[in-house]
């Protein structure tokens, strides 16, 4: 039963991981990081992504602000040399969580990280 | 400024020290384990086991079960993890955002205004709010209306916290969090009033809305649990959400008009010249009504937030809306605080008038450019 460093010491077992982070969207506050993102640098790199984050959850797929509409699950942000990889969790308690991975580009395995970071989430908010 | 302590500093040497024990602050109480705080509690934020149980996750039952089985030993958190009723992540994760949502207001500055009102008492008797602590502070003689305790933090050497240990975070980061938030706040909507009054729905919002400023599902919870007495604080509790989370759609609401944007600090109306007495707008530029301390804005100006008859909103209007400031001309009463329906009618009949400007535009920027007074 993985608490929240552990699951952020298993995503950084994800081949081509850097670095790896649980945030919360509404406030920006980082929970926890491991990696390249874990000092001071790395917390204004998650109130960053918290903000994409929260706009693409509040907007939700279609870009319409439906309040039964489909919940976004993941977002795969791509750059030249990089992935971003973010995960929302669904706890049955109020939040507003993401994990979040930084991965290298040539090493990561975009298919298998999402694969594996939904596996992470889903074991860090069950019992 | 004196140079006496806030409760950070006071958190960061103790931090420094490798201190073990309860630090009490006027909103709220940090528990320090070793330098690093382990807990954090406040009447204003609702703690791991509202937000639980509210959130249908653990039965108040067996919350209570909980408590009262392992309280003593300061063990509820591994009691509940070893017999099932929470996995240990649910249980990180709900008492980091908990302890991040206390500490806000265990750290307030005692030098912003309005700082959150201080219940009348720490919620005893509540079955959610844990067993009494041995080593708690005996409740205070009772104070006048509107005065705050002036009395200092105070630390408890060795006292614990009865969750016991969760995960635990470094001080630094905890008052850097807490500052962040602070900001944040400030940049979404600088009226710091909103967080304390009751929220109150705008009952023309619809009119006010435009493109991208609908709310979002849990701002629709928030106004929907808005009934004119709840407080952002109330509203937090009854939702089982983070009261900064609540605090924060608050924000945004009022940012965006759907909600009746409170006197700053409650103090009664003082309308200056410019407001008091003269109905007939000149068109003529806003004097400076704004004090040099932000947050803090004086009660006309306030007051003419909610009517729009302010002399800035006249000054901003003359230009786009020659039709109401006619109408004005025509003996509309001064403007009052709110809560007159005839000034804020007239208010109101005036911004759906043709041509009208977005009236939760020109507020926003009114507020932005007060705050950088």
């Amino acid at each position: 039963m993985p608490g929240i460093d552990e699951c952020l010491c298993e995503a950084m077992a994800i081949p081509g991981v850097r670095g790896a982070g649980l945030v919360d969207w509404t406030s920006g506050l980082a929970l926890g990081a491991a990696g390249a993102v874990a000092e001071r640098a790395g917390e204004a790199a998650a109130a960053r992504t918290a903000d994409m984050a929260r706009l693409a959850f509040e907007s939700g797929p279609l870009g319409e602000a439906e309040p039964g509409g489909d919940p976004v699950e993941d977002i795969i942000v791509t750059a030249r040399d990089s992935y971003q990889l973010l995960r929302f969790l669904e706890t049955e308690f109020d939040s507003s969580l993401f994990l979040c991975l930084w991965m290298d580009r040539a090493e990561a395995n975009l298919a298998v990280a999402r694969l594996r970071l939904r596996e992470l989430a889903d074991r860090l908010v069950l019992a | 400024m004196t140079g006496r302590e806030t409760v950070a500093d006071i958190l960061l040497r103790l931090a420094a020290e490798g201190a073990t024990g309860a630090l009490h602050g006027p909103l709220g109480v940090l528990y320090l384990d070793e330098g690093l705080v382990a807990h954090a509690e406040s009447p204003l934020a609702p703690d791991a086991g509202v937000v639980l149980t509210a959130g249908g996750r653990l039965s108040a039952d067996l919350w209570n079960k909980a408590v009262a089985e392992a309280g003593a030993d300061r063990s509820v958190g591994r009691f509940l993890v070893e017999y099932g009723c929470v996995g240990r992540g649910e249980l990180e994760l709900c008492h980091t955002a908990a302890l991040h949502d206390a500490a806000y207001f265990a750290l307030f500055p005692e030098s912003l205004r309005p700082e959150p009102p201080l219940p009348d008492r720490w919620l005893p008797g509540s079955p959610l709010a844990g067993p009494p602590l041995p080593d708690a502070p005996p409740p205070g003689p009772p104070l006048p209306d509107g005065e705050r305790p002036s009395r200092p933090a105070r630390f408890l050497r060795g006292a614990r916290h009865w969750l016991g240990p969760v995960r635990a975070v470094p001080a630094a980061a905890v008052c850097r969090e807490a500052d962040r938030r602070r900001a944040l706040l400030g940049r979404v909507w600088p009226w710091p009033a909103v967080d304390v009054a009751p929220v109150r729905p705008n009952p023309g919002a619809d009119a006010h809305s435009g493109p991208g400023t609908r709310p979002t599902r849990r701002a629709l919870e928030v106004l929907a649990a808005a009934d004119g007495a709840r407080t952002p604080c109330d509203i937090a509790r009854l939702l089982g959400r983070a009261t900064f989370a609540t605090l924060y759609e608050v924000r945004r609401l009022a940012a965006a008009g759907y909600l009746d944007t409170p006197d700053a600090g409650g103090a009664a109306p003082a309308l200056g010249a410019p407001g008091t007495g003269d109905g007939v707008p000149d068109g003529r530029p806003a004097p400076p009504q704004v004090t040099g301390t932000a947050p803090g804005r004086t009660d006309t100006a306030v007051g003419a937030t909610r009517t729009g008859d302010a002399p800035a909103l006249r000054g901003t209007r003359t230009d786009d809306a020659p039709a109401p400031r006619a109408a004005r001309a025509d003996g509309v009463p001064p403007p009052r605080r709110r809560g007159n329906g005839g000034a804020a009618a007239a208010a109101g009949a005036a911004a759906q008038g043709p041509g009208a400007p977005d009236i939760s535009l020109l507020f926003r920027i009114r507020a932005a450019l007060e705050a950088h007074l």
